[in-house]
């Protein structure tokens, strides 16, 4: 059973990395034909699927482990229940991403659009399941570079891959040298920093010239990239290795979190339009208050949300409705599980918290059911 | 050894003021400072220690002789901001260890992150804290790539004092990663003109 736990593990592991190539090497070949492009177009969503399957009888594998007392870390990796539940959602956002239609400016580039999400979330689970935190950082590094080198070549792409390259190596940056430091203190405070800077939270949210993150041209990657890197700081808070370091860095995380949440609901309020990226930050920020108070389950729930309506949200018509939904209803249910944990710690935060919430309500139940309204004069009409 | 380790914050100022015509100058500082720290010797194995020095050497020389024949940044330079910021965020540097406390040695730390040497620490962190100044503030892609050496210099020194030798394979890895990036980003965005009258050959990429 270990045997099997431990081949299991490797092929899901080594999985995205094999079928993002075969889509790349299929899809390329069938460029000149064109002809079998429609049916290639199959492949890469039955190869997410498979993966999506793999990592989800891992569940019961890591399960298993730790119920048995085994060893759960061989060599550089450790497979504990916490870190294949966000691989499991990682891969759920792939498969989402795979099962959408193409957007506008995907489709001059047919290869990058396939077969680099694999890559990239093949590197994003391997950074959940390394044990060594400096480790987890430096492998959360590689999976935005892969993606700026193959994705950003296009015309008027490289400013924004660049601005996108120096958030992220400046957060990272932050994590590694907090990491390496040997004050527990400043080691968590420099951590929180960095992951702040790579999951898009408060500094690097407000809306800037030079790095929107959540519009940019690869919208999808950033948002995988800020949900790995919040699922890997709620294994951090989950498995600490000096209480002062977590403490500092839980404290910066709820601090970030909760202004990430008031922005964003003030940006529901003042800002007419791009409703579902302001509810994606919104989710970020729960994210980050779950990740302070260490509730590593309630970051899964709530980004996956964001990540599965994530590339369905440019859709129009009657499918809307579902995208409102997952991106409203996790978020509506974190936010009653946060504030149950809180007020039983500290009721004034999360009093705090639903004073923060208070200027997005109007908007979102404006939101839903216009689109209920809309699909009801869709189908009478 | 000191005087090298004690030149490289004020390297990286100057890679702040200058650009990336500075960034060899800091790159050698930190291959010299990497060696001389790890000679005390805690562990035998030199290899980790030869890598994270050829690395930095390798990212001090190999972007600047390759973004050489392109055009320097024609946008303002903001140096005042830039330098303000870095010269704050030296001294907050410097305040993170408490050098007069024994008991910091003592004291419950991981085995993993206890310092080689206590000097290094602070600079290294200087070193990247004024990387990351430049790369935040200062503008222009051949300005902000000097930065993002230094800070990667940075991370080099404070990876290889730590005792775990893992440490310096990883963050060199990072590092290189993050340089060729960086590197091939500047080339797509830098004026394509070459300084030398060469006509177009339709190198765009």
């Amino acid at each position: 059973m270990l045997m099997a736990a431990n081949i299991l593990l490797f092929c899901s592991l080594a999985w995205p990395f094999l079928a993002g190539t075969v889509v790349a090497a299929l899809v390329g070949r069938a460029g000149e034909g064109g002809e079998s492009a429609q049916r290639q177009s199959q492949l890469a969503p039955n190869l997410s699927l498979v993966g999506l399957v793999l990592m989800v009888f891992d569940i019961p594998c890591a399960w298993w482990l730790e119920i048995h007392g085994f060893a759960t870390q061989q060599g550089w990796m450790t497979e504990s229940s916490l870190a294949v539940t966000g691989a499991v959602v990682l891969h759920a956002s792939l498969v989402s991403r795979c099962f959408a239609p193409p957007r506008r400016e995907d489709a001059r580039a047919l290869l990058s659009r396939d077969a680099v999400p694999f890559w990239t979330t093949g590197l994003l689970v391997l950074a959940l399941m390394l044990s060594a935190p400096v480790a987890r950082a430096a492998m959360l590094l590689s999976a935005p570079v892969l993606a700026v080198i193959l994705l950003d070549t296009g015309a008027g792409c490289a400013l924004v891959g660049w601005n996108m390259l120096r958030r992220n190596v400046t957060g990272t940056v932050l994590a590694l040298t907090g990491l390496l430091h040997p004050n527990p203190t400043v080691s968590g405070l420099l951590t929180g920093f960095g992951m702040m800077l790579v999951s898009g939270l408060w500094p690097a949210c407000l809306p800037s010239r030079s790095s929107p993150m959540l519009e940019s041209v690869n919208s999808g990657e950033a948002l995988r990239l800020a949900a790995a890197a919040l699922i890997t700081g709620s294994l951090l808070t989950a498995a600490p290795q000096s209480m002062e370091a977590a403490q500092a860095f839980s404290f910066l995380m709820i601090v970030a979190g909760f202004l990430t949440v008031a922005t964003a609901s003030l940006r529901l309020r003042v800002v007419s339009g791009e409703k579902a990226a302001s509810l994606t930050l919104v989710s970020i920020g729960l994210a980050a208050i779950a990740v302070g108070i260490g509730e590593a389950l309630l970051v899964d729930l709530v980004l996956f949300g964001p990540l599965l309506a994530g590339p369905w949200r440019d859709m129009k018509g009657r499918g809307q409705w579902k995208v409102a939904c997952l991106l409203g209803l996790p978020v509506l249910g974190t936010t009653l599980l946060i504030v149950m944990v809180l007020s039983a710690i500290w009721p004034t935060v999360g009093l705090v918290l639903v004073l923060a919430l208070t200027p997005a309500w109007k908007p979102v139940l404006r939101f839903l059911p216009s689109f209920h309204a809309r699909m009801g004069s869709e189908t009478s009409g | 050894m000191t005087l090298a380790l004690a030149l490289l914050p004020f390297a990286a100022l100057l890679a702040l003021i200058a650009g990336l015509s500075a960034v060899p100058f800091v790159g050698l500082l930190t291959a010299l400072s990497i060696v001389f720290v790890r000679q005390g010797g805690l562990f035998s194995l030199a290899w980790p220690v030869v890598f994270a020095a050829v690395v930095a050497l390798i990212i001090a020389t190999v972007p600047v002789g390759l973004l050489a024949g392109y055009e320097e940044d024609a946008t303002p330079s903001r140096k005042a901001g830039a330098l303000i910021l870095a010269l704050l965020l030296l001294v907050a540097a410097n305040l993170t260890v408490p050098v007069g406390d024994v008991s910091f040695f003592a004291g419950s730390l991981p085995e993993f992150v206890r310092p080689v040497s206590v000097p290094a620490v602070t600079v290294a962190l200087g070193v990247t804290f004024a990387g990351l100044a430049t790369m935040a503030l200062r503008s222009g892609i051949r300005r902000q790539l000097a930065g993002v050496l230094t800070a990667c210099d940075g991370v080099l020194l404070s990876a290889v004092n730590t005792p775990d030798p893992s440490m310096a394979w990883l963050v060199g890895a990072c590092v290189l990663l993050v340089a060729g990036a960086g590197t091939w980003l500047a080339r797509r965005l830098s004026l394509l003109r070459e300084r030398q009258q060469v006509p177009h050959s339709g190198k765009m990429t």
